[in-house]
Order: structure tokens, then sequence, then C-alpha cells
């Protein structure tokens, strides 16, 4: 708890010396402080997990309102773990990256409170405390939305963002305002032990907690901000609220919805699932057809998050037909998922920024060839996309693993709800998946190999010190979760316990291997590596029988040499045959224009062809609403016309109306 | 015998749905006559399996009469029809195949969870097949609602018909021969009359593709 | 004979054995097509004559003198861990089918990187269209393998394996015959076989597999064609076995495994005859039919895992 106090003491210090320090040595000071704070809040995370010991401090005169709860349990330090690992790799790449406005004191002191309310709000041990710093997250990060005012996509997404992220925070406090009316407690400790979830209040807690937790995960269809947000928010931002943010939002729904709210009845938690499920349909089919690098990153995001509250909402449904210990390996499924996708994304996101800068583009389609640009990067996006893509021995394969063994654990010996959920869950992970590796050799494959698309403006590579550090630090825990998963999975076992409350062991591991007894299977990752090691011995072996010679020669391309970059596939048409098949899903629009040469009908001159990806959801759902509203304002104009009489007037009246109704 | 007489229930109850998600794949209007005639004989063995596991005479005669009617004379009139126009294929159904076909398997889920309480009443292995027959009311449901030609909507309203004796022999070993009986001849009727209407709509507007027929007119 | 020995040998069984499988599919398609067709020994000799040549690399140099070994490596990993003659591998309570089902995608990724990085129109459309095709078979492969674990309530196929040994019944039951017949389906996709790609054709607009490995050649080429033979080996041999688990040894003794090793070869050239007679009796599906049959895969898998649970 020391560890944790000091870390969350320097991270104050950060945008203390953010406020003070002079312009040239402030992003150094503030970040070198941010980061040893992250650093410090995740030792004091893996401590508490070796640990097995829950431990909370309350400091009453911070705040002038109210007190501030902190309490350390498992599930708060394994969250923990991936907000301070995500925070150091921003943090540390925000260093050698910043630029222009995102150097100034407002820009750096915002990224220093914002840090610190992702750090605060898995430890916040009171509904007060969690609120509090929960707001601060959100408006910091719409704050921080907005350090490129003066770009209108970036103005407009602050719009989307503000209105879903309050209207969320709105959500979470009044769900949190009936748990505390239900329970007479504050805490959650407390309130737990109530065993709160019956009856209409029980039911509009868990509804209206479960919405704006899901909307900060990006759940569909409360998804919209989130596609506008993460790719308009400078680099190291984008980073921090695509891996740390939306994980908070299943840390939401673990600690509320799962921890707190236990008797809820388990039609909920299927209709939960079912949305979980469709947002990890919905982003990873929107993130194969994106064309814009962050784009795409951020529907891969509502993707994986959508797999997280699929894997949450089927531990609920399961815990309630009396199967706690496949619960409990579907919660360490999500924490594992959690924190490799938090390293991957983080890495990604952090390449985004690196491939804009050197290239001044994100647009996939003008992308192309960065490999020889950017070598280091490339090599750490791919270690990045081939977690994302469930490759064995990067941690994003252990979360898919752990997440599809609990569902098939789910398919035997359960009640049909249960067998129904399983199933659900099961589909889900399986469609996703492939159409997530497709988004991602997307990325990889047009992005950083082939050839270059547009010429490129001969700036600097932007392959710094600290920005390849940061990159190093993710890529590294990436391949170490990988391979290395039983002794985290050891002790994330018991923070899934500990939310389910489950007696029996679950999910095992240790140095060599990862064991589920669900569903009595392994994972050897460290045999496997060896098994990789050796084949990879006996293949140089048996290279070496043949031909060493090696010819660089021209692509032969079936004769045709000339092949211009302009020729190769890109991003639009590799995505089109996914496109057409989920047509009556993605529902795109698609103008084939041709122009014909004047002497001859017959002869066509310009044949221009466009494919746009709309958010068939947006369209539908929040198009409608917009249009209500504006219509609203327009109509509410009558009642502002400008006249200063007319508004003193109605000060007048509400006085006079006051004093009736009080008379 | 009862081992292997739950192992032929089971892939014969099994067969009668797997054929009705078949109808929802093929677009070849007679490749659906063929799947009709096969979901004929499959629902004919469940029944067979049935009534000599029961030593039920009646259920015997409604298998017989379920393998003349389903799986012999509708298919081969049917077939008839299906023959004037050959290569008659369904070009683009409502909702195109794959999605047919995904919706299709939800409806099997949803049926399990639906089917659920009938197990729960009388909890033998035959009734655990209960919510098959319901899938393939479902699927056949689906067959109807989706497809744009006559013949196809023919093949989806008897695959609802199958659906529903399949699901009567597994929860309660089949209903009283005598309404079997009607049933199956009301079937018949119904494929006598399709059958004549179809080969009017054929000599008014010389195809059979329901959406030429969305006015009405005196 | 330990787990390691065994894990060793399925490697070798698997490289070998995929090269002669393919031998033996070329030759019943010849034989159905009236010809006496290239001995069965054929791919082995290729492979043997391409090692020796030249390698020429395009743009991308790199990528394509990496794309074999990844390729090489996730297969004969993956044939490692799953047991084929033996439920006694390395591990084998490490044998989960999901890890070779995820080492086979990691394959299939390399490869489709090897498409797109030489910068050239017919790489990038093998590699889109054929990562299209994964991301289909992918969810059939899954639930199909999640209906075969229904029975056992488990992915790991040394436990899977042993039970169906001692039940030989299991073989009949409905789920069991559902979730084989999707799983052909999935392994003649991934496998680029009719009627979903034409592995002998020489229309570049119609390939889908080939037009990712066009820029291959000399040793570079005979590495990732015995890769892709690992692959259909793999394929075929995991779906023999679990379709027939007859004679998998469930001990290590000499006697035993060499019977597996006997039965398996047979079994798979059974399947290979079989796929080889289908792809001589079918054409190629356009493009766009073929993610219907592989719905249809889906659909199947999915039925076996609901008639799985409902008949238990």
């Amino acid at each position: 708890m020391t560890l944790l106090l000091a870390g969350l003491a320097l991270g104050l210090l950060a945008v203390v010396l953010a406020l003070a320090s002079p312009s040239r040595a402030r992003v150094v000071l503030a970040g070198t402080s941010g980061v040893l704070a992250a650093a410090l809040v995740g030792a004091a995370a893996v401590v508490d997990l070796a640990g097995r010991t829950t431990r909370t401090v309350t400091i009453t005169s911070l705040l002038p309102f109210a007190p501030l709860h902190l309490r350390l349990d498992a599930l708060a330090a394994a969250v923990e773990l991936v907000v301070a690992l995500v925070a150091i790799a921003a943090q540390v790449f925000a260093v050698g990256y910043a630029r222009g406005r995102l150097r100034s004191r407002t820009a750096t002191v915002l990224q220093g409170l914002f840090v610190l309310a992702l750090l605060v709000v898995p430890v916040a041990g009171d509904v007060t405390t969690f609120l509090f710093a929960w707001e601060l997250m959100a408006l910091t990060s719409l704050a921080l939305l907005l350090v490129d005012h003066e770009r209108p996509s970036a103005r407009a997404a602050a719009v989307w963002y503000g209105a879903m992220t309050q209207g969320g925070a709105a959500a979470i406090t009044l769900g949190l305002l009936a748990v505390v009316r239900i329970t007479h407690a504050t805490s959650f400790a407390s309130m737990a032990a109530a065993r709160p979830g019956t009856g209409v209040l029980g039911v509009v807690a868990f509804v209206l907690t479960a919405a704006g937790f899901a909307s900060k995960a990006g759940a569909v269809p409360l998804h919209v901000w989130l596609p506008r947000a993460h790719p308009e928010a400078p680099t190291p931002v984008s980073a921090l609220m695509s891996g740390a943010m939306t994980a908070l939002g299943l840390y939401g729904v673990a600690r509320v919805d799962l921890g707190v709210l236990v008797e809820i009845g388990r039609g909920w938690w299927i209709g939960l699932l079912v949305v979980g499920v469709l947002s990890a349909l919905f982003g990873a089919l929107h993130a194969v057809t994106s064309t814009d690098l962050k784009r795409l990153l951020a529907y891969s995001t509502i993707d994986a998050m959508g797999l997280g509250l699929a894997g949450l909402a089927g531990a609920g449904v399961l815990r309630a037909e009396g199967r706690p210990e496949i619960a409990a390996t579907l919660v360490v499924g999500v924490l594992v998922l959690l924190l490799a996708h938090g390293a991957f994304k983080a890495l990604l996101f952090l390449a985004a920024g690196v491939v804009e800068r050197a290239t001044g583009t994100r647009d996939l389609d003008r992308l192309g060839g960065l490999v020889g640009l950017l070598p280091r990067t490339t090599a750490a996006v791919a270690v990045a996309a081939g977690s994302a893509a469930s490759v064995p021995l990067g941690a994003g394969f252990v979360g898919e693993w752990i997440l599809v063994e609990g569902f098939v654990a789910g398919l035997g010996r359960t009640a049909p709800g249960g067998v129904a959920t399983a199933l659900v869950g099961l589909v889900g992970v399986a469609l996703t998946s492939g159409l997530t590796a497709v988004a991602m050799v997307k990325l990889l494959g047009v992005g950083f190999l082939g050839r270059a698309r547009a010429e490129r403006p001969a700036s600097g590579t932007g392959e710094g010190r600290a920005t390849g550090l940061a990159l190093a630090l993710l890529a590294l825990v990436t391949v170490g979760v990988g391979v290395l998963p039983g002794p985290l999975v050891a002790v994330l076992a018991r923070a899934a316990r500990d939310v389910v409350g489950s007696a029996s062991p679950g999910p095992a591991g240790s140095i060599t291997s990862l064991t589920l007894a669900s569903t009595a299977t392994s994972l050897r990752p460290l045999g496997l590596a060896a098994g990789a090691v050796a084949l990879v011995g006996l293949v140089v072996l048996a290279a070496r029988g043949g031909s060493r010679v090696v010819r660089a020669t021209r692509a032969w391309a079936c004769g045709r040499s000339d092949l211009s970059p302009r020729m190769q596939y890109t991003a639009t048409s590799f995505a089109e045959p996914v496109q057409r098949v989920f047509a009556d899903v993605l529902r795109p629009t698609v103008d084939v224009t041709v122009s014909h040469e004047e002497e001859s009908r017959e002869i066509e001159s310009v044949l221009a062809y466009r494919s746009r990806v709309d958010d068939a959801v947006e369209r539908a759902l929040y198009d409608p609403l917009v249009r209500a509203h504006d219509a609203l304002g327009r109509r509410a104009r009558i009642l502002a016309n400008g006249s200063v009489h007319r508004y003193l007037a109605y000060g007048f009246v509400a006085l006079l109306i006051v004093l009736v109704a009080l008379g | 015998m009862s081992g292997l007489g739950d192992g032929l229930i089971d892939l014969a109850a099994v067969a009668v749905l797997a054929v009705a998600v078949a109808g929802l794949w093929r677009r070849d209007v007679r490749a659906l006559v063929g799947l009709l005639r096969l979901q004929g004989w499959a629902l004919a063995l469940v029944a067979a399996v049935a009534a000599v596991r029961g030593r039920d005479v009646g259920l015997g005669v409604t298998a017989v009469l379920v393998l003349v009617v389903k799986a012999g004379v509708v298919p081969v009139l049917l077939g008839r029809v299906a023959r004037r126009d050959p290569g008659a294929r369904e070009g683009a159904p409502l909702i195109n195949v794959p999605a047919s076909l995904v919706i299709a398997a939800a409806l099997v889920a949803l049926a399990v969870v639906a089917g659920a309480p009938l197990h729960a009443l009388d909890p033998t292995a035959s009734t655990a097949l209960a919510p098959l027959g319901l899938a393939t009311v479902l699927a056949g449901y689906l067959l109807l609602v989706t497809r744009r030609r006559a013949l196809s909507q023919v093949v989806g309203l008897l695959v609802i018909d199958n659906g529903i004796a399949l699901t009567t022999f597994l929860l309660t070993s089949g209903v009283p021969l005598i309404v079997e009986l009607g049933g199956t001849l009301d079937v018949l009727l119904v494929v006598v009359v399709i059958r004549a209407l179809l080969g009017t709509m054929r000599a008014r507007f010389g195809g059979i593709d329901l959406d030429g027929l969305s006015e009405l007119r005196d | 004979m330990s787990g390691y020995l065994l894990s060793a040998l399925q490697v070798l069984l698997v490289a070998v054995g995929g090269l002669l499988l393919t031998g033996v599919m070329a030759k019943v398609r010849a034989r159905a097509e009236g010809r006496v067709g290239a001995p069965v020994t054929q791919p082995l000799r290729e492979v043997a004559k391409w090692l020796t040549r030249e390698s020429p690399r395009a743009g991308g140099a790199s990528v394509l003198a990496a794309v074999p070994y990844v390729l090489l490596v996730t297969t004969g990993l993956a044939a490692a861990v799953v047991p084929l003659a033996g439920v006694v591998t390395a591990g084998s309570s490490g044998a989960d089918v999901l890890i070779a089902v995820f080492l086979l995608l990691t394959g299939s990724l390399a490869l489709a990187l090897g498409g797109l990085a030489t910068g050239t129109a017919f790489g990038g459309m093998g590699a889109s269209r054929a990562m299209t095709l994964s991301a289909l078979t992918e969810p059939a492969l899954l639930v199909g393998l999640a209906a075969l674990a229904v029975p056992q309530r488990s992915m790991n196929l040394a436990t899977l394996l042993r039970h169906a040994v001692a039940h030989p019944t299991g073989m009949a039951s409905p789920s069991h015959v559902l979730a084989v017949a999707s799983l052909l389906v999935v392994v003649i996709a991934e496998t680029g076989r009719l009627p979903v790609d034409n592995p002998s054709t020489h229309l570049e607009l119609t390939m889908i597999h080939e037009a990712m490995v066009l820029e291959y050649g000399g040793r570079d080429w005979a590495l990732l064609s015995l890769g892709q033979a690992m692959r259909l080996g793999l394929l075929f041999s995991l779906l023999a076995t679990l379709a027939v688990p007859w004679g998998v040894a469930t001990s290590g003794a000499a006697l035993p495994v060499l019977v597996g090793v006997v039965l398996l070869g047979a079994k798979a050239a059974v399947l290979a005859t079989g796929v080889a007679l289908i792809e001589v009796r079918s054409a190629k599906l356009r493009l766009f039919r073929v993610p219907e049959l592989l719905a249809a895969a889906f659909v199947l898998a999915i039925l076996a895992v609901v008639v799985g649970v409902v008949a238990r």
C-alpha cells in the first residue's frame, strides 16, 4: 500500500511539475515523474497479487467534500497492471514524441491528470471516490482530445465523445445510487456483502451501470464515439484511451455488475452477452474495411472489448447456473485479454503515431513499404499484430485460448441457458478471430510491406530513442506473457475467484504450463517455444543441404514486370471480398462512375470507383436522434430571439412563479 | 435393440433437421424436391422405430402412410411441376444464402432453449430430441418466408409439416392414427391444389416467380 | 516409446506423408480422368530437385525468405503437439487442438503476408482471397471441433481420443457425423482443393492460393511446397484420426505405435482418395459462392454441437 500511495503521490507530483517547470524541461520532468508513478503503482499491484492480501486506506483531507477510500484487492491489482503498463509506455513515448501543442503546459498537466485518474479508478474503494476518479478521467481525456482543436474532425469527435461519456457517467452515477439505495452502503466491499440484484431497483442498477460501463468499452450501439475519439486524440492519449480506459469499462462491469449485483437474473447477463458478441463482430468487420490506420485500430478495440464483455457476461450466466469454476475461467480469460490488448493495442497506436509523423498520412491506401523506412517499428508492429491475431506464443493467444476453453466447458453439464450462452460465446469468438486476423494482415501487409503507394515527404523517420523504448517494452510484455503465462494466470485466478465467489481453484499456472481443470487441458508455451527452436534448427539444417545461392530479381508478376506501385492491392481492395460477403451487415456505398470518350460511347475514358463503409448503426440509430435534437433546437430558438428585454422578462416571470409557488 | 433403436432415432431425427437446413442452402428447385423425399424417408424411419419400440400397430400404419405420401406421392407430384421448367433456380432469395444459414443456426439454438421444458415434462431419450422437430418447423418457416419461387415455398410448407410430425413422433410416439391420416391427407390435398394453381399461373404469366404477384386485380 | 520420440516421428510422418498424399491425390485424379499420371513419389522428387536450385527473390526479399520457415515451423509444431499415431506425444496433457488450429492460422498469415510483400497485383489478390476464406472457415473449424469436444468436455485430443478408442460406437452418433462432415468442408477449403480452389490452375484470375506463392522459386519454393504439403498431411491425418480413431496407440510400446502409424497412413490415404474423387466430380465454385458452402459447414457444426448436447 505504501508503494501505491507513493505512486499516486508521484502522479500528483507529475501534474505539479507540469504546472511549474519551465517549458524546456516540462515534458521530460513531468513524463519521468508520471512513468515512475505508473511503475510504482504497477509494482504495488504485483506485490498485492503475489501477497494475497487486500489493503485499504482512507485519505480524509485531500478533497473538500468527501474522504478518498482506496482499496487494493486482487481484481483492482489485475486491472492496475494493465493501466500501469500502458501508462508507462505512453508516457515514455510522449517524452520523445511530443511536439507543438502537445508540449504546452495545458496538455502536459491534462495528460498527468488523465494518467492519475486512470490509476485511481481501479483502486477506488467506494462510490464517491470511484465517481470522482471516473469523472476526472472522462473530462481530462475530453480536454486532451481538444489539444488539436483547429481540426474540425477533432472538434466533431470531442462533441460526440463529450455527449456519450457524460451520458455514460450519468447512467453509472444513477446506477450506483440505486445500488447504494438497496444496500445502504457506499463501499464496494460492503455492497457486495448485501447481495443486491433482486427487485426492480436491482434491475435498474444493473441496466444503468452495464450500459454506462459498456459504452466506455465501446459496446454496440453505444460505440459511436470510439472510432472518432481514439483516432483524433494525440498519439500517446490514443494509446491510453484504447489500451487502458476501455479496459476500465470492463473493470466496471466486473466490479459492479459481476462483483456486487450477484443476485441479478441470468436473462440480463444473456442480453449483455449478445451485446458483447455483436460488438465484437461489428468491430472486427469494420476493422477489416477501415482504411485509416488509427480508425482500424479503434474498431479493433471495439472487437476486443466486445469479446471481453462476452466473457464477463458468460461468467455471469454460468455463475447463475451454478458453475462458478467455469465463470472464474472466463474471468481469467478476460483479464489476460485485457493485459494482452493493453500491450498490443497501445503498441499499435503508438506505432501509428510514428508512421503518421514519418509519412504525413494515416491512410493505408497511401502507405506501403514502411519496412524499409521504419524497420524497428515494423518489427514491433509485427509482434503486436501477431498477438492481436492470436498467434501462439503471443499474449493475445493466451487470452483467446482461455476464453474458448471456458465456453467449451460451458457446453457440457449445464442447463440449456448455459449451453446457449456457451454456444453464442463460442460462435462469437470463432467468427471474430478469423476477421481479426484479416484486419491484422491488412495492417501489416498493406501498410508496412509491399511498395510505397504514394510519394513521401523527406522528413526524419520519427524512430527516436524514447519512442523505440516504449514500443520495445510493449513488444517484450506481449511476448513475455505469451511465453510465460503460467505465473500471471496463477495470480489472476485469485482475482477471478474473488469476483465470482468460486471456491474451486480454477485455472492454475506454473512456469512451464497453464492448466484449465474445467476442460482437462493445458497449455505448455515453454515446451512450444523449445519445439519451435528445435524445428527452426531442423529446417535450417535441411535447407543447408540445398542451394544457398540467392539472386535478387524483379518481381515476376506473371510476366508483367512493369507493374507500378499503384497496381498493388490497396487496403480497400484487400478488404473488398469481406465487404462483399458481409454486405448485408456493413451496407457499403459503392459508386462506379464511367465517362466515355467523345468519339464513341464504346470507349471508356475514366472509370471511377468509390466505396465507403459508413457505420450502419450510427446511420440507423443516431442520425434520427441528432436530427430530432436539431429540430427541437430550432424550435427552441423562438424562445431566445436575441431581445434583451425578453430574457430579463423570463427572469422576472420566473421570480413571480417562485413567489406564487412559495406563497 | 434399444441401443440400436436409440441410435437410429437419433440419426433419423437429425437427418430430418439437416435436410431442412440443406434446403436453405440449395438453390436448385429440383434438388429441393429431392431433399423433401429424403426427409420423408427419415421421418418414416423415426415413426417405424418408434412403432417397433412401442409395439404400436397404429404408429406402424402411420409410418407406412408417411413413407407413401411424404417420400412417394408428394415428391413425385412436385417433381413433375419442377421438371416443366428445368434449371429453375432460386435466383436471389430475400435473405441471401449465408445469412439465412446463420439465421437457421440461431433458430436451432433458440429451439433448444425453448424446447427444454418439453424434455423436463417427460425426461426420456426421445423427448430430448423434440427440440429438433421444433427447429425443423422454424427452418421450414424461414424457407417459406425468404424464397421467391412458389415451388420453394411449397417445399417450405411441407418441411414445416414434417417438423410438426417429427415433434409429435418424438414427444408422444405419434398422435392417434385418425388424426395423422387427416393431417397427411390435408397435405396431399394442399399439394394437389397448389399444383393446379401453379399450372394456371404458368399458363397466365409464363412463370411461377411470386414477385410478379404483388398487385391485386379483379 | 517416449513422447518426444513419437512427436518427432509424427513431424517426419506428416512431412513425408503430406508429400505422398499430394502424389496420391494427383494419381487418383489422373486415373479417374483416364490418364496414367505421375508416380506417387513425384512431389518428393520435385522438392528434392528444387532444393538444389538458386532462389530468386524480388521485392520484400527478407519476408519471402522468412515465410517458408514460419510455415514449416508452425505446421511442424502443430504436428508434434496433436496426437495422430498415438496419444503419448510430448506433454500430452497439453495436446490441445486449439493450439494446432492457431498454429495453422499462423501459417496462413505468413503466406498472406508473403503475398503482399512482393508488391504485385496477383500476390495481393491471392492474399486477400485466401484471408477472406480463412476468416470464414475459422468459425466452422472451431465450432466443429467444439462439437467433438462436447462428450468429454475437453479440447484436449489425448483425452478425446482415449475416450473414443474405448467407446467406438460414438463414431456413429449423429453429432459426430455432422461434425466430421463440417470438418471435411473445412479441410477441403484450408488445403485449397476443389470445389473451393483449384490447386492445378494455370489462370491467374481464378487463383486463390497459388496467386500468393507466384514469386517463390528455387530453394525457397522447395521449402514452401514442403510446408504446404505438411499442412495438407496434417489436416488430412487430423481429420482421419478424429473421424475414425481406431488404432491410435494408447501406450508407448513399439507394436501399438507401429500399428498406429500404419493405420494413420491408411486412413489418410483413404481420405485423400475420397477428396480427390470429390475433386474429379465437382467444378470450382465461383468465389462468392464459396461463402455459402462455408456457411453450410458452419451451420452443420452448430447442429453438431446442439445435437451433441441434446442427445447426450
